[in-house]
């Protein structure tokens, strides 16, 4: 128990100072003085406006995004009771790309990037949701075919896309792909859903523990598990929608997460999806400040370090694990 | 009163007829075996007696309540079923898996308590598992896994339990304590066993009533004595069957 509680209590700090990281570092670095007076209100200026206008939107979203993507992969390998799925496995992302590509290519605004791409997780949530539940048979492996198909789909709309973009256009797009924060102004959607899906969710975390480990086991023990299965759907691909739609596709923190609170030793789920929530966000904050500082003024599209980071993390882990 | 009982209770799969109005009542400090060739529905027959698939035709009883109108949780709490395997795709501790059998005694918000922990520990004592609390589900050999399922069936504490071969990957002295073990809590007032066997020998010595599925629907049922010979067994199995007979009864086994 006492183990449990020091890893929530280290996460707790964690997010405060990878906060703090993200707020300090940039082209201007500030001491944590400045970042405090602008923070209170005491200062004005240019120092302010790089603060509460720049740094603290992309921060928060940051952590919104990795918290999102953290919680909807941790969600998604409990439903389909598969340790490789992540956010993206049921074509979520995909259904986003193809709609904020399009925006993208049509070379429209920001706004109607993320619109599309929000419009096309949803379609692609109904899309397989419908596919896989015809004539009322349900089972995990065919969920996951049909996502894993329709996903496929999506990339080949993807390349097709990309094919026919013009050159000044296709690095945009690669950035959205790849996933990106520097567009990421307005943290308040995804924070707001972030919360809500936490709330929601969180009440299912022992019924979870048991629908880990079988639909079967669940249903004896007094578990609604068609409710379960489509509540953990549907937050999974909202969730999922809510960090494309914010920073498009940024891949690893969803799948990986997850996974280090096992590695780490959390495997109930009450504890592990909040957990994973602020892991998932101090990550991202981590990770997106070193891609917009590391080869500054150069910026670096944030999927990459999350996985150029998270892989030797990750792998430490699990050899240690294996030899333990 | 019984506690689970079959009325005019029709079980199928896949279009076949598994058993047809079938009408049996499981009273109180019964074992029951159910016993039938594999593919005769006997697993179909007890997950349609746990109330987790629907009849293809009459109705299940618990406590003289019909099953499908019993509320969840209240279901759980009064009839545990051991499945016939069990996965784990995610690592878990042993302690945490056998205290899920406390799920249905808790409120949405409830952690479990020491009092449950201490009854979880005590299961596992039961299966001779408690040197493996802390141990992960995942480094268990399947014996052990099997075990622990079924400490958390004794967790759950359901006067009605329903368990699908529950003598699965398990050595020759666990076989015989396991079954001791659940004869003992058939004993306690008001608790009831139904059991998927496939030993013959075993079931005639801790059970006391049989239920037979024979591949072409018929399903015959009552106390075990009287249903077991060697012309039913090899109806029922489809081979050659061999009696011997001293002053402590029969074994039965295929020639």
């Amino acid at each position: 128990m006492t183990r449990h509680l020091r890893l929530s209590l280290l996460l707790l700090i964690l997010v405060p100072v990878c906060l703090l990281f993200a707020l300090r570092t940039g082209s201007v670095s500030l001491d944590t003085t400045t970042l405090w007076r602008v923070l209170s209100g005491q200062e004005h200026g240019l120092n302010a406006t790089l603060i509460l206008d720049l740094r603290l939107p992309r921060a928060l979203s940051a952590f919104a995004v990795g918290g999102l993507l953290a919680l909807a992969g941790a969600l998604l390998q409990v439903l389909l009771r598969n340790p490789l799925a992540d956010p993206y496995i049921l074509g979520v992302s995909g259904g986003a790309a193809v709609g904020a590509l399009g925006s993208l290519l049509l070379g429209l605004g920001s706004a109607w990037v993320s619109g599309s791409a929000f419009a096309g997780s949803l379609v692609t949530m109904l899309l397989v949701f419908g596919l896989s539940h015809t004539r009322g048979v349900w089972t995990q492996t065919r969920l996951l075919l049909t996502g894993v198909v329709v996903a496929t789909g999506w990339g080949a709309v993807i390349s097709v896309l990309l094919v026919f973009a013009p050159t000044d256009r296709v690095q945009g797009m690669l950035f959205w792909l790849m996933g990106d924060l520097s567009q990421a102004t307005r943290p308040g959607v995804g924070l707001a859903v972030l919360a809500v899906g936490v709330l929601l969710i969180l009440p299912l975390g022992r019924a979870l523990n048991l629908y880990a480990r079988g639909e079967q086991v669940a249903a004896a023990l007094g578990e609604n598990v068609t409710f379960i299965r489509r509540s953990v759907y549907v937050a999974a691909s909202l969730l999922t929608a809510s960090a494309v739609t914010l920073a498009g596709s940024v891949g690893f923190v969803g799948l990986i997460v997850p996974h280090l609170l096992r590695l780490l030793g959390e495997t109930d789920y009450r504890r592990l999806l909040p957990n994973a929530v602020l892991l998932g966000g101090s990550f991202m904050l981590l990770a997106d400040t070193l891609a917009r500082s590391v080869l500054a003024p150069m910026q670096l599209p944030v999927g990459s370090v999350t996985a150029l980071l998270g892989t030797p993390v990750f792998l430490y882990l699990l050899t240690r694990t294996a030899r333990a | 009163m019984s506690l689970l009982a079959a009325r005019n209770l029709s079980v199928g799969i896949g279009g076949r007829s598994l058993c047809h109005d079938l009408d049996v009542a499981f009273m109180q400090g019964q074992n029951w075996a159910i016993l039938g060739a594999n593919g005769s529905g006997k697993t179909t027959l007890l997950h349609t007696l746990a109330g987790l698939q629907p009849p293809a035709g009459g109705q299940v009883l618990l406590e003289g309540h019909a099953i499908t109108a019993v509320a969840r949780r209240h279901l759980a709490q009064r009839r545990g079923v051991l499945f016939q395997d069990s996965e784990a795709p995610f690592a878990s501790s042993v302690r945490d898996a056998v205290l899920s059998g406390r799920h249905p005694h808790l409120s949405p918000w409830q952690w479990e308590s020491a009092a449950d922990v201490q009854r979880a520990e005590q299961a596992l004592a039961q299966v001779d598992m408690q040197h493996c609390a802390d141990r992960m589900l995942t480094s268990l050999s399947g014996g052990e896994r099997r075990r622990v399922d079924i400490a958390a069936l004794l967790t759950q504490d359901a006067p009605v339990c329903l368990l699908d071969e529950p003598l699965n990957h398990l050595d020759l002295h666990h076989q015989v304590k396991i079954l001791g073990l659940l004869r003992q809590r058939s004993l306690r007032p008001g608790h009831v066993n139904v059991m998927v066997l496939h030993d013959v020998n075993l079931a005639l010595r801790y059970c006391d009533h049989g239920l037979l599925l024979f591949d072409d629907g018929e399903c015959r049922y009552g106390t075990l004595t009287s249903l077991l010979d060697v012309t039913t067994l090899e109806r029922l199995y489809g081979c050659r069957f061999r009696q011997l007979t001293d002053a402590d009864g029969s074994v039965f086994f295929p020639a």
